[in-house]
């Protein structure tokens, strides 16, 4: 059960990342990037060639991590900035044009055979108080758990995520308050990248990494921002664990191959009977 | 001159003409009042001295620099704060955060923002007491309150208040008021767009009347208050 | 033969010969594609492009199609392919149904992101229920298709069968554009709002769009099935259909008729031109689709239209806004006679109170926006509603028309309870009103706007309609009779065939007031008619509000030009936070303290007086 749990918290927390990141940008500029998934799946990659080189666990990391962080800015120069003033069809589009891309550019790079990142850990096993765990899944869950905390700090301690918060909230007082909303909405890509890197590196060592995980991690995060509440930070973090451990209790208890249908039965009974989530925006019904 | 606008011409995106031609001026250290109508034009004189509303001619200048071809953060940067109608408190930020990221303009790294936010906690006690609830939990008041104070934190040379009484009770409109005295008396020249004419005319030093997008009437504050063409603006002669 | 039907003529013989320049089998199965694909797209153009829905959902539609026609033809003889046909496009259309009407409360992405949740659902399905649809085996055998008896064996007698289903499809959407049910969908897509205040039923339109689509998404997955004779579920994921079904209408141009097609057309045909490596095209399309997007915005056709009109057309009209003063409307005043009995109430002018609130309160969170309001129109009056900034004039007007809910309290319109219905009943019910911030349908021309709001006497059907049977062409007449007249009554009848957005701002709040009357209603609102305008233009709006009075339509009148109201109004009510402070004639009303203070302020002088009376 313990095992199970875990197994699930650690899925989950990859699918908060993602939803995080996601939600991140769309509270910024209201915009879907339907290519988050595709983010996740370069990161990967780039932490696949990077550990390839011989370098250190943790510089791979780091490595691609930044890379992704890079790669956000240039992201939104080229996608997003060009968009902006469009209607939303728009943006999604262009991200949709951007997942073809980097799933192909990633087939063309790194091949069509799905590749193994050795795992960090020399055990298979760790033994907790009697209940044996896999250390991956508890790795995964104290660095998301660590990602989080340093979001928290960043967005609610230092003046630079008040700042981006304010112009998520409302740019144009924001702009009265002397804040530069571009800039704010380049630094909201560049850590939401960053934070897709963080999730490729954390999802390298348990998947097999291939061409197809973006998709399956982006549908996964719009359940959990829609179980969550749209727009919500703590919401897509909470659905994200949620999507996570329905995922594997469906497998466990009913049948694997129906797991993907009840979470995708689930967001439209969310979406249907229950639209603002659990963390139900107080602020939109202001607007 | 603190503020000089000139012949200013300005639209809204859909390019739908709303100033057709309006000189207006604050001196340093001046409570001057904007009164008209609906639908006159005050708030987009506002807008267009922060640079949110296109200029099509004329010129807005602030201690003598030309804000053409300047971004609404670069001119809130020259030392204009602009307290907008609605108040445009951040919701999701506390009342001490809604006040922290006005110091934007003028922060950097090792400065200290407390002897500013003592000076709002002073005037408003009451956002101490709230200083960790959000924004949008506030009151009517409450939120006037932080609007006027955060414009305070920017250090403005100059403040700009697009109808500050809007959906107030009397007595809170009067403390208001009150305030913004004490504000000018401190130095801080104000440009007042008002609906409520007398009150803001009792409050300031010079007045302009506008109508339909052209200023059509300029006096001290004391000559407005007694003159029928006011009334006439609001209510027809 | 006038131009067009020649150039019409002329792709029809080309299309036509197509299978006998074309021999490779090949190529032909390129082309059969093309048109498979071409289906769906128009079907995902109506509700992506007609209403502006953003639905992802387009791969579930076309695998139903697919399976329900597979599963009825599998290995049965190629006179099953009408039935499987017309089965595919009914289960089709029922999922559309299960679909779009929950859908209707879900707006912008939420929409979006559901609809594709529906379309991996049915991935999932199509791969596990493996007693139906075999799962990862798929369903062959599927049979080609006969007519009568005649077996369409092979690509080219295929294409035939194709092209004519696709040319079907095409001109059932040239019909649903042209005729009023796409005028709605189209002032939906434009300005939601107002299309429900102006009479359009939005939730029948909107379900009835998702309805179309998915049929024929049905009838394109149908002719997969046949066409390929094998289908498994790899064929109906997002990648495979909607991602390049969505790149397809974008390309060729969102809303346009043929537009989808030729996106098909080239995104089909495009690897063959390239020839290159799967892997390097598709890396090639990502881009160039994200380009597009950024550089094309309206499309290829978009993109040819502009120059198309750049090379023909000596100039294109000039605006009014940029050419200085309109043209002068004709001197003569519209013939009041015809006006009338084109325009007048419908059921009548009415005598006594047509409207009567009671107790009408409504709070938004703490804020109480209007409290406890009593107030009555008298048939044939204009009664005006004037009150200092957020008294909450236009909250009032948007509790009549349907667009807030009340907290408390009744209103009564015509002795019918309206508070609470849908903005199209209470528009039906003959109450129609124009939008403080304008709400026009802006992609259409001045006479558009005012077709969309226009009634007709005796309206048609959807059946009559589409297929464009003499009663749907005598209400289209019906209908621009009225329009016409309403448009004279506002002097903008010379201004009729210009885009909205090219009218300067009083014009477009006349055409505002036009489209209201067009409904021909009892009574109508006027929210702030004479905001932005110049003296000159306030005249006319004078002049124009006297003809509606003539016509016997009441009239309640918001406005913050006070002098203008003491001129128009025979009663005035008074609000301030949201209360009534007074009601009565104009020129008592003005006289009274409480209305000056609330305009004005009071001076700090008499409210120290005051408080050292008390």
């Amino acid at each position: 059960m313990a095992q199970i749990i875990a197994s699930g918290l650690a899925m989950g927390s990859i699918y908060a990342l993602v939803g995080l990141s996601f939600i991140l940008i769309y509270n910024a500029t209201h915009g879907l990037n339907f290519a988050q998934g595709e983010l996740v799946m370069l990161g990967g990659f780039v932490f696949y060639s990077a550990a390839g080189t011989g370098a250190p666990y943790w510089a791979a990391a780091l490595g691609a991590v930044v890379a992704m962080g890079c790669f956000g800015f240039i992201y939104q120069r080229v996608l997003f900035y060009p968009l902006r003033e469009r209607p939303f069809l728009a943006f999604v589009t262009a991200t949709i044009g951007f997942s073809i891309f980097a799933r192909n550019l990633a087939l063309l790079v790194w091949g069509p055979n799905p590749l193994k990142v050795p795992s960090f850990f020399e055990t298979g096993s760790v033994d907790v108080s009697g209940v044996v765990l896999t250390p991956e899944h508890l790795f995964i869950i104290a660095v998301t758990a660590l990602v989080l905390l340093l979001q928290y700090l960043l967005f609610f301690r230092t003046d630079l995520g008040r700042r981006m918060r304010a112009t998520a909230q409302n740019a144009e007082v924001a702009q009265l308050m002397g804040i530069r909303p571009n800039r704010m909405i380049a630094i909201t890509f560049v850590v939401a990248a960053g934070l897709t890197g963080v999730a490729g590196v954390l999802v390298a060592p348990i998947f097999l990494l291939d061409t197809e995980i973006g998709l399956n991690l982006i549908l996964k995060a719009f359940i959990a921002v829609i179980i969550g509440g749209f727009g919500s930070v703590p919401g897509a973090v909470v659905g994200g664990l949620i999507v996570g451990l329905l995922e594997i209790f469906v497998a466990v208890y009913i049948s694997s191959v129906y797991k993907d249908a009840v979470a995708f039965g689930v967001l439209i009974f969310f979406l249907v009977v229950f639209p603002r989530g659990i963390f139900g925006e107080r602020v939109a019904e202001r607007v | 001159m603190l503020l000089e606008l000139t012949a200013v011409r300005a639209a809204y995106a859909d390019d739908v003409e709303v100033l057709h031609g309006i000189d207006l001026a604050v001196g340093e250290g001046e409570l001057v009042t904007l009164i008209g109508a609906n639908g006159a034009g005050k708030t987009t004189t506002l807008r267009t001295i922060m640079g949110l509303a296109a200029i099509k001619g004329g010129a807005v200048r602030f201690r003598g620099q030309d804000t053409a071809g300047l971004s609404t953060p670069d001119i809130a940067r020259l030392g204009i704060s602009l307290v907008p109608e609605g108040r445009g408190v951040c919701p999701g930020l506390t009342v001490f955060e809604n006040l922290r990221i006005a110091a934007t303009p003028w922060i950097r790294f090792g400065q200290s923002i407390r002897p500013d936010l003592e000076r709002v906690y002073d005037l408003f006690p009451v956002l101490a007491e709230r200083r960790d609830q959000l924004g949008w939990s506030l009151s009517g008041g409450q939120q006037q309150m932080l609007a006027i104070g955060r414009a305070l934190v920017a250090r403005p040379g100059l403040m700009l208040l697009d109808e500050p009484s809007l959906g107030l009770a009397p007595n809170l409109v009067e403390e208001v008021f009150e305030t913004l005295k004490r504000i000018n008396a401190e130095g801080v020249a104000v440009l007042l767009v008002e609906q409520n004419a007398f009150m803001a005319l009792e409050v300031s030093q010079r007045g302009y009347v506008i109508e339909r997008g052209a200023v059509s009437l300029e006096s001290d504050a004391a000559t407005l208050m007694n003159d029928e063409r006011v009334k006439a603006a609001y209510l027809g002669g | 033969m006038n131009r067009r039907s020649l150039a019409i003529a002329i792709l029809v013989v080309l299309l036509l010969a197509i299978p006998l320049v074309v021999t490779s089998t090949y190529h032909m199965r390129i082309v059969n594609l093309a048109l498979v694909f071409g289906l769906l797209a128009v079907s995902l153009n109506i509700v992506l492009g007609y209403t502006g829905q953003v639905a992802l959902g387009h791969s579930g539609f076309f695998g139903i199609g697919a399976y329900t026609a597979a599963l009825i033809t599998e290995g049965g003889s190629g006179l099953l392919f009408w039935p499987g046909f017309l089965a595919a496009g009914i289960v089709t259309g029922i999922a559309g149904l299960a679909i779009g009407i929950p859908a209707l409360r879900l707006r912008g992405h939420y929409l979006a992101l559901a609809t594709l949740g529906f379309g991996e659902i049915m991935r999932h399905v199509f791969f596990n229920w493996r007693e139906v649809t075999r799962g990862m085996d798929g369903i062959s055998g599927i049979p080609a298709p006969s007519i009568g008896i005649v077996e369409l064996q092979g690509e080219g007698s295929y294409f035939y069968l194709a092209l004519a289903i696709l040319a079907l499809a095409v001109l059932f959407c040239w019909r649903l554009q042209a005729s009023k049910y796409g005028r709605m969908l189209a002032a939906i897509r434009d300005a939601e709002l107002a299309a429900g205040t102006s009479g359009v039923n939005v939730a029948r339109l909107k379900i009835a769009a998702f309805f179309i689509s998915a049929v024929l998404a049905g009838f394109s997955g149908s002719l997969y099935a046949h066409l390929i004779r094998f289908i498994s579920p790899d064929a109906f994921t997002f990648f495979e259909v909607t991602a390049p079904v969505l790149s397809m209408v974008i390309i060729g141009g969102v809303g346009t008729l043929i537009g989808p097609v030729l996106g098909a057309v080239v995104l089909t045909f495009l690897p063959e031109l390239l020839r290159v490596s799967d892997a390097y095209y598709q890396l090639i399309y990502g881009a160039g689709l994200a380009a597009m997007v950024i550089f094309l915005p309206m499309g290829l056709l978009g993109a040819l239209h502009g120059r198309l009109f750049g090379l023909f057309r000596p100039r294109a009209p000039a605006s009014p806004a940029s050419a200085g003063p309109p043209p002068e409307e004709s001197a003569e005043a519209p013939d009041m006679v015809r006006a009338a009995a084109l325009l007048s109430p419908k059921g009548g002018i009415g005598t006594g109170a047509v409207f009567e609130a009671r107790g009408l309160t409504c709070r938004f969170g703490g804020l109480v926006a209007i409290d406890a309001l009593d107030l009555q129109i008298q048939a044939g009056t204009v009664h005006a509603l004037i009150g200092p900034n957020g008294s909450g004039k236009s909250t009032f007007i948007n509790l009549a028309t349907g667009i807030y809910q009340p907290t408390q309290g009744s209103i009564r319109f015509l002795g019918q309870e309206v508070a609470g219905a849908r903005p199209w009943k209470v528009a039906a019910a003959g109450l129609a009103r124009t939008f403080q911030n304008l709400r026009l349908f802006r992609s259409m021309t001045v006479r558009g706007n005012v077709l969309v709001a226009a009634v007709a006497d005796r309206p048609a059907g959807w059946f009559e309609t589409l297929l464009s049977l003499a009663r749907s062409r005598a209400e289209e007449a019906d209908l621009h009779a009225r329009t016409e007249q309403a448009l004279r009554l506002l002097g903008l009848w010379h201004l009729r065939d210009q885009l909205i957005r090219t009218l300067p701002h009083e014009q477009q709040r006349l055409v505002e007031i036009a489209r209201a009357v067009a409904m021909r209603p009892r009574l109508l609102m006027l929210d702030e008619p004479a905001a932005g305008m110049n003296p000159v233009e306030v005249e006319r709006l004078v002049t124009a509000i006297g003809r509606l009075r003539e016509l016997g339509i009441t009239i309640l009148l918001i406005e913050h030009n006070v002098p203008l109201v003491m001129r128009l109004a025979d009663r005035v009510t008074v609000l301030n936070f949201g209360r009534k402070i007074a009601e009565g004639e104009p020129d008592a009303v003005r006289e009274e303290p409480e209305v000056v203070t609330a305009y004005l302020g009071q001076r700090l002088s008499d409210r120290l007086r005051q408080n050292n009376a008390a």
